[in-house]
């Protein structure tokens, strides 16, 4: 683990030119990644960039309600963040390293939030724990009022967990349990193993996580929509600045305010990670041995630990439950199957969603794997710039994602508007961010040497990754391909521009529904999702059997 | 696995190829309106309030013409948001629903055309626009909501009587008991507070609106949202449109729904998108959604107010001439100074 003392590398623009075009191969990828970003990334940012005048500028840095705003977007997305970075490790580490009982349960539900859509899981939220809550009110008498800064810390912390989660357990899944038994073995143990050997090595994990949570913290949209009351965000207040004033020019200033802190979060962890190695994965056959690192009480603790946040999470499930199978829910719980039969069995949006969230999740797994091992594996120039690229996405509130694109793609040469292209497009840029930096907390386990010994055999930068990269990133590809596949079955803020009545989306049948009181209805179709993502699921398991982890993440 | 990585690589671009636009273009023979057959013509609308209410004016259309009509349901706020960012290219022909203030806001801008249609003679001059563009299909009216369980529960005994008009809500009983929606991020909230002002004047006006300020427990970002967290009992009292009050008590919520004198109201409107006024498809959907049958259709699916001169009355519902309305208000000068009112209300709320 300690830093392998370098051989004196040449380096510098020319020579990283030079080596480019001695494969090429490799040549031709780079340029196609660049070509890609050029147009659906660069050109469409530009487009939003240049739309305030100076003057939008000027109300945007000497308005009140901005400064507030920007706290309050700053103070509630730490918070979040933190929140579900602890749960998310609790919650892994009790998976990857212990043998509690009901693990497998556990699994599946730490990734339910992320089936059904904010829209839904806010208002079941509130319906248990708010003012007038089944659960505060109803059964506890508490005058708990949800709106504001206290609920939206609890139901971001909640909807980030499964990403914390997810990012996290990838990591800690690929250190090899060698290891923490030759720590044992030299006789480490309990706190000291964990404190010397488990966290640091879990620590691209965690800081991928860190800035994966906060900077998708930073652009949520719905949670500060539906909780947050009176206590406006960024994202909230550039929403209503377009959708109140019809002042797009201002809210794109605003929503450019975001890619500030940001970019702080990211260049931060760039300087602390990439002075450090963590290969645990060096290609020598290790037997993998179980661990035994964890004492009675620490499980005990751990246990109890996942059952709060799964009993939260089942809650928030059986609202959306309750809502689909009843008249009217807490009013009129006659049971009834039409909410249900409208809106998932004969739903055209339903399948529009599938068909293309399974091609958008593919194409952000396969762009952000090869992303991934471009600019953790390769030197080129411009490598620093792919690396912002692909995170600038998550800085941006979906929704101005999709008035970009469509800014940009409604006229020739590239006429998109109204295809389903645009929404693969949108969905794909939304979610590549989260690819990537999974795919790149994988390869930083990976030991080079591997990649090396191919090259040295004669194999090129093509035939290198498929035959040796390929198979060792099954971790972080599978982690790509569930999450992007369900973020962008329930995605809605990016793709409300974009949806047409050809394309229509079922993410957005449920804010038409919630929009006009039928919980009922959305509450089905959000049910609907998560039933076809579990199925989608189940059939991937079938076919592809251990080619990928579903929810042994 | 290298199959795999092959066909993930290309699948994008066969999308991008394979996505071709096929948007019918209307042929430019202007006016052609012989009410014959339009079968095979496409028309695509955005559409801004309920969706039964346009799935049954879509329905009795293709019914009629053998044309298809494609909708797209948005909130009034993402859908001229869409239309300023498709300007150079509509991918819609017709916009409706939605309040007034943006329909006037796309039109200063020029995304809608102005079209005669022979059925505007049947609505009254007042609810017409004189620039010939948007048609008034119905009108949305501002009304007080109340929860009337909690109404029961928690205030029928302090010998109080419900609130019959806007003053009443000054009581310092209903201190962060009341939801409105906020006037600088919803046409509902907006309708309000000009209607207000129109009403009692400048001065009174304010002072009501600061006074009202005390009491409002929480501006929501949508007009419908204080309906449904009054009928979930989360607040008493809601200020909204009717409509969306009546919504909330068809699903079961105990939500009564008080007229109150001089209250406010808006239009809500069909338009011409620009680029599609000579397209015939456009032209004789506009002149039908402006028929007795569409109207008539409107008013028993969604029990509008609608002011077609020769409308069915609603069944047992209320009708335009039963509430007290302020005859005198103009919802279109409210569109023209919104940007002062708000900022006049944002400093004296301290919002």
């Amino acid at each position: 683990m300690k830093n392998v003392a370098k051989t004196k590398e040449k380096k510098g623009f020319l020579i990283d030119a030079a080596d480019m075009f001695k494969d090429p191969g490799l040549t031709i990828l780079i340029s196609l990644v660049f070509l890609t970003f050029l147009v659906f990334i660069i050109y469409p940012f530009s487009k939003l960039i240049f739309l305030p005048t100076l003057a939008d500028w000027k109300t945007a840095f000497t308005s009140n309600k901005v400064f507030q705003a920007f706290w309050h977007t700053m103070a509630s997305s730490l918070l979040a963040t933190v929140t579900a970075i602890v749960m998310g490790f609790s919650f892994a580490y009790a998976m990857n390293y212990t043998n509690i009982p009901g693990k497998k349960f556990f699994r599946v539900l730490a990734l339910l939030p992320n089936m059904a859509p904010s829209v839904m899981t806010g208002l079941s939220f509130l319906l248990l724990f708010g003012r007038r809550g089944v659960i505060t009110y109803r059964i506890f008498r508490l005058h708990f009022d949800p709106y504001g800064w206290f609920g939206l810390w609890i139901v971001q912390s909640i909807a980030f967990f499964p990403l914390a989660y997810i990012t996290i357990s990838g990591v800690l899944k690929s250190i090899s349990s060698n290891v923490e038994l030759s720590a044992q073995n030299l006789g480490a143990s309990g706190l000291r193993l964990f404190r010397t050997v488990t966290l640091p090595l879990a620590i691209p994990g965690i800081a991928s996580a860190f800035l994966l949570v906060f900077i998708n913290a930073l652009a949520d949209f719905g949670n500060p929509k539906l909780v947050g009351g009176n206590y406006g965000t960024l994202a909230t207040l550039a929403y209503t600045t377009v959708t109140g004033n019809y002042d797009m020019p201002l809210a794109a200033a605003l929503s450019l305010f975001l890619v500030a802190p940001s970019l702080l979060v990211f260049i931060l962890q760039k300087y602390f990670l990439d002075r450090r190695s963590y290969v645990t994965v060096t290609g020598k056959p290790s037997g993998r041995l179980v661990r035994d690192v964890v004492s009675l009480p620490v499980k005990v603790v751990l246990f109890v630990i996942c059952s709060v946040i799964s009993l939260m999470i089942m809650l928030l499930i059986g609202g959306v439950v309750g809502f689909s199978f009843t008249e009217t829910f807490g009013v009129n719980n006659t049971f009834v199957l039409k909410h249900f039969y409208s809106n998932v069995i004969t739903s055209k949006t339903m399948g529009n969603s599938w068909h293309l969230s399974l091609v958008a999740a593919a194409v952000t797994a396969s762009i952000g794997v090869m992303l991934g091992y471009l600019v953790n594996r390769k030197r080129f120039p411009g490598r620093g710039l792919a690396d912002f690229l692909a995170m600038l996405p998550a800085c941006l509130p979906g929704t101005f994602i999709g008035l970009a694109l469509l800014i940009s793609f409604n006229s020739p040469p590239l006429m998109l508007t109204s295809s389903a292209a645009i929404i693969v497009i949108g969905m794909t840029i939304r979610q590549i961010p989260v690819g990537y930096r999974n795919a790149v907390a994988g390869f930083k386990q990976i030991d080079k040497s591997i990649e090396e010994a191919a090259a040295n055999l004669g194999s090129g930068s093509v035939h290198t990754f498929v035959t040796i990269v390929m198979p060792m990133l099954k971790n972080p590809l599978s982690i790509c391909l569930v999450y992007s596949f369900m973020k962008c079955m329930n995605t809605l803020s990016t793709v409300i521009f974009l949806v047409s009545p050809r394309w229509n989306l079922a993410s957005n049948s449920i804010l038409n529904l919630a929009d006009f009181g039928s919980y009922g209805g959305a509450a089905a179709t959000a049910l609907g999702m998560m039933l076809i993502i579990l199925i989608t699921f189940g059939i991937a398991k079938l076919l592809l059997k251990d080619k990928i982890n579903i929810f042994d993440l | 696995m290298k199959k795999f990585l092959v066909l993930s690589l290309t699948i994008p671009f066969l999308v991008l190829a394979s996505c071709g636009n096929s948007k019918t273009q209307g042929s430019n023979v202007a006016g052609s309106n012989a009410n014959g057959s339009l079968a095979g013509k496409n028309l695509n609308v955005l559409v801004a309030y309920h969706e039964s209410m346009v799935k049954t004016l879509a329905e009795l259309f293709e019914a009629k013409t053998g044309a298809k009509v494609s909708y797209l349901r948005m909130p009034t706020g993402e859908a001229t948001a869409k239309l300023v960012a498709e300007a150079d290219r509509p991918t819609v022909s017709v916009f409706m629903g939605g309040t007034v203030d943006a329909h006037e806001n796309l039109k200063a801008k020029n995304l809608l055309a102005s079209y005669v249609s022979p059925e505007e003679n049947f609505i009254p001059t007042e609810f017409r626009d004189s620039a010939g563009v948007y048609k008034t299909q119905h009108l949305e009216v501002l009304s007080i909501g109340l929860n009337t369980e909690r109404w029961k529960e928690e205030f029928a005994g302090k010998g109080i009587p419900e609130p019959t008009k806007l003053e009443d809500l000054l009581n310092p009983l209903f201190k962060g008991e009341i939801i409105m929606p906020d006037p600088t991020s919803s046409g509902t909230g907006y309708n309000f507070v000009d209607s207000v002002l129109a009403y009692m004047g400048e001065t009174r006006g304010w002072a009501f609106l600061e006074g009202l300020n005390k009491q409002v427990g929480q501006y929501t970002s949508s007009g419908y949202t204080p309906a449904e967290k009054t009928g979930l009992g989360e607040y008493l009292i809601c200020i909204n449109y009717l409509t969306d009050q009546v919504l909330v008590r068809n699903s079961g919520y105990p939500l009564k729904s008080i007229a109150y004198e001089g209250a406010g109201w808006s239009m809500i409107p069909i338009s011409v998108v620009a680029g599609s006024e000579n397209d015939p498809v456009t032209r004789q959907f506009i002149d039908f959604c402006l028929t007795k049958e569409a109207i008539d259709a409107m008013v028993k699916v969604a029990s509008t107010l609608a002011v077609r001169t020769d409308a069915n009355p609603p069944d047992g519902g209320i009708g335009l001439k039963d509430i007290p309305i302020n005859r005198n208000y103009d919802p279109v000068e409210g569109a023209v100074h919104k940007a002062d009112v708000l900022a006049t209300f944002n400093s004296k709320t301290g919002k």
